[in-house]
């Protein structure tokens, strides 16, 4: 049983509300790095006209990806620009300029798994999960697969876009699902999904209804269950070993807005140019899901809505637990960027340790926090790594549920980088 | 590039950034209040002096934490709670007549020594009030077993229908009865001692007040059930094998939990969280290992009461506790 917490949910609020599109932006930014791996190297010039859905930067070498413009327009500017995490990498701006219609590739005809592979190469796609590893690499797995998981557990909290996604577009992601367990090569096709998306199981049932191939596993509702060895633990029974990766299990985990992307690039021909994410928090008037040009800015989307401002504001990216804190509005969306909430920093004061043990519950990785701070505290690192600092996925359980406010998992990152 | 004004000035911090509502100071203030449970029943119990205890205590606490917090150069903030609690437990867990003076010094002990000379809240070792209690122990042997203050009885209760229950509002304490009287209790003394009609230190007399106290901390996530219920089964598991041995040497099991310190140890020392195991296994190690030497003692060595001794041994193996009980880590 994953241990865990169990944390009130934030999703009532845009879970039943419609995906809403918006127009199209003045501008996007669109960062060479938006995934794991090498940096995509830029193909356009300054002052170039591009189209909508035009490639603007390659993959250099196996680990990278395409890049494609997200509106038509004229290349404004090609510079280095801050990420909403703070890295800094070069960026294609482009100001929108005319006809929006998208520039699509041939559908694919021949569907096999190289022809997958390449394709969602061409398409660009990286894991949309936060990650952002490319997806053309992880359908290409060093070792054999027999299972493919499709995580719509979507654990953290607020976050409801792939719930949105799978009871809107149910059909497109299941048969992307299908595109991606083929790649991979496994026979088998597991649906992961909590317990409390009511909705989306039953639109689920419908659709992978009669099929077979395609099974859906129901689970309870503990953060985080989303997690992927998490999820490849209670579905399956197997760990993942440690520093290992799902395929040493024979499994591979794919996100609900992946596998949408790589519907519509093999069958529609659709570069991933635009995402969807859920906009939330307690300082919206309105909470929603959008889908939304990569590279629009946090700044414009914030201000299409309405957003009650105080000194203590705070903009997320991603969940409330394993998201980070913007400092600069004006940073875009990337392919990654699954939620921006806004909220209201509440004060922590720290207090040492008591001993309580409560992180030690609640550690989903078996390890004992409690050791790992002290261990920190003394600047002994080895000895943190010796504790399995290592297997720490930073997923915040133990920093949410300390009643001392101890900065746990920042303590164990920052451990890291000691290393 | 043209230079863009910044509209908002915006908070940032590591995640998560949501964070539980169950913080240390409510556990502390939670823990004062349920203190004040038995706290109540020793000043029914035992009178104005039992209140004149309390008072002192946790004022002395707080005065003497703020002392060890400027010796050492810290900061002086009390709002914690821990120093409070710490001073109403060990007025609670001395005798009601013990000299005021001398349960002032105990409390410099717990706080000072205890506390601060290992380096100050959630790194003492050893539970401090207990240790406090021991330090008396060890410097007024006679002090803290003498037992002069009656105790008043519960209304309606006739001293004339029970001898034994008589003895144990007058004379010596249930517990020292027992071991160095040979004193029988009556049916009735189940109940009468249960609802803290018996001679005991200040706050261990009323195991319905104590067990109240337990309902408020388990309802609010303040203490760890796992600690207390291996610590309760342990001690009823234990003196019951005893009196199913040998039912006339031996009390039943229910009244030996009503006697002495069991319940409050069990309910407010054994659930310290600094001075005990952080591991889940590790907790139950620590409440079993404590029952039984709890039993040990008092039905074995030459003291009558084994629940301070028992905890604070218990407390001294608790890093070699969870050295041993760590999880397994995932995927290994």
């Amino acid at each position: 049983m994953l241990r865990g917490i169990k944390i009130h949910s934030y999703k009532e609020s845009t879970r039943h509300e419609k995906i809403e599109g918006l127009p199209f932006p003045e501008k996007v930014t669109l960062y060479a790095s938006q995934h794991i791996g090498a940096h995509s190297r830029i193909i356009v010039k300054k002052n170039e006209q591009v189209r909508r859905g035009q490639a603007v930067a390659q993959p250099q070498g196996r680990c990278s990806s395409y890049l494609h413009a997200s509106i038509g327009g004229k290349v404004q500017d090609i510079t280095v620009l801050p990420r909403p995490d703070g890295l800094v990498c070069e960026a294609v701006v482009i100001a929108r300029e005319g006809d929006q219609a998208i520039q699509l590739m041939e559908p694919v005809k021949d569907i096999t798994p190289e022809s997958i592979r390449s394709r969602v190469s061409e398409a660009g796609i990286v894991g949309m999960g936060g990650a952002g590893f490319p997806a053309s690499v992880k359908l290409d797995p060093p070792k054999p697969v027999q299972t493919a998981f499709l995580n719509a557990c979507e654990c953290e909290p607020y976050l409801t876009a792939d719930e949105r996604l799978l009871i809107e577009d149910a059909k497109k992601v299941v048969e992307g699902f299908r595109l991606v367990k083929k790649a991979v090569g496994a026979e088998k096709g597991i649906i992961g999904i909590e317990d409390d998306k009511k909705h989306a199981i039953g639109v689920l049932r419908q659709v992978t209804g009669s099929s077979g191939d395609i099974e859906l596993s129901v689970l309870p509702k503990v953060y985080p269950q989303g997690y992927e060895k998490m999820l490849i633990t209670a579905v399956t029974g197997k760990e993942v070993p440690s520093g290992g990766l799902p395929h040493d299990v024979g499994v591979s985990v794919h996100n609900v807005g992946t596998c949408l992307a790589v519907y519509e690039a093999v069958n529609e021909g659709k570069p991933l140019i635009e995402r969807v994410l859920t906009l939330a928090g307690p300082q919206l008037i309105d909470s929603v899901n959008i889908r939304v040009s990569i590279g629009t800015g946090i700044r414009e989307i914030i201000d299409y809505y309405q957003v009650i401002r105080t000194a203590s504001s705070r903009i997320l990216i991603g969940g409330p637990m394993m998201g980070f804190a913007v400092d600069d509005i004006d940073s875009a969306v990337m392919k990654t960027t699954s939620g921006i909430l806004v909220d209201n920093a509440g004060k922590t004061v720290e207090h040492p340790c008591s001993g309580c043990g409560k992180c030690v519950d609640v550690c989903p990785m078996g390890l004992v926090p409690q050791r790992l701070n002290r261990f920190y505290d003394g600047k002994d690192y080895a000895g943190m790594k010796s504790e399995g600092l290592l297997d720490c996925m930073e997923c915040g359980c133990c920093a949410y549920i300390c009643p001392c406010g101890v900065p746990l998992t920042y303590k164990f990152k920052a451990g890291k980088r000691k290393l | 590039m043209e230079k863009k004004e910044k509209i908002t000035r915006l908070t940032v911090g590591p995640a998560p950034h949501l964070k539980s509502s169950l913080t240390i100071e409510k556990m502390m203030w939670w823990t004062a209040a349920a203190l004040l449970l038995p706290s109540a029943g020793g000043v029914y119990f035992f009178g104005m002096k039992a209140l004149l205890l309390i008072v002192s205590c946790s004022a002395a606490a707080l005065l003497f934490d703020a002392a060890g917090q400027y010796l050492r150069g810290l900061r002086v903030q009390l709002t914690d709670g821990s120093a409070a609690v710490t001073g109403i437990l060990v007025a609670l867990i001395l005798p009601p007549s013990f000299p005021v003076w001398a349960a002032v010094l105990g409390t410099a002990f717990s706080i000072l020594i205890v506390k601060h000379v290992f380096g100050g809240l959630g790194k003492n070792i050893f539970n401090p009030a207990l240790m406090g209690r021991a330090f008396l122990t060890a410097a007024f042997p006679v002090l803290i077993t003498t037992y002069s203050i009656n105790c008043r009885t519960l209304p309606g209760y006739d001293a004339k229908m029970s001898g034994a229950g008589t003895e144990a509002v007058t004379g010596a304490t249930p517990l020292s009865g027992i071991k160095f009287e040979n004193a029988v209790y009556s049916g009735d003394s189940h109940l009468n001692f249960f609802l803290g009609q018996k001679k005991g230190s200040t706050g261990e007399t009323s195991g319905i007040l104590i067990l109240a106290g337990f309902i408020i901390l388990l309802a609010n996530k303040v203490i760890d059930w796992r600690l207390s219920a291996s610590y309760f089964m342990a001690i009823f598991g234990f003196s019951g094998a005893l009196w199913l041995t040998d039912p006339v040497a031996n009390v039943d099991p229910f009244l030996y939990m009503t006697l002495g310190g069991i319940l409050l140890g069990g309910v407010f020392m054994v659930t310290d969280p600094v001075t005990t195991p952080v591991t889940g296994r590790g907790k139950w190690i620590f409440g079993i290992g404590a029952g039984i030497l709890t039993v040990v003692i008092r039905n074995f060595s030459g003291y009558p009461e084994g629940v301070m001794f028992s905890i604070i041994l218990m407390n001294s193996v608790t890093p070699l506790i969870n050295r041993m009980t760590r999880p397994r880590i995932y995927g290994t």
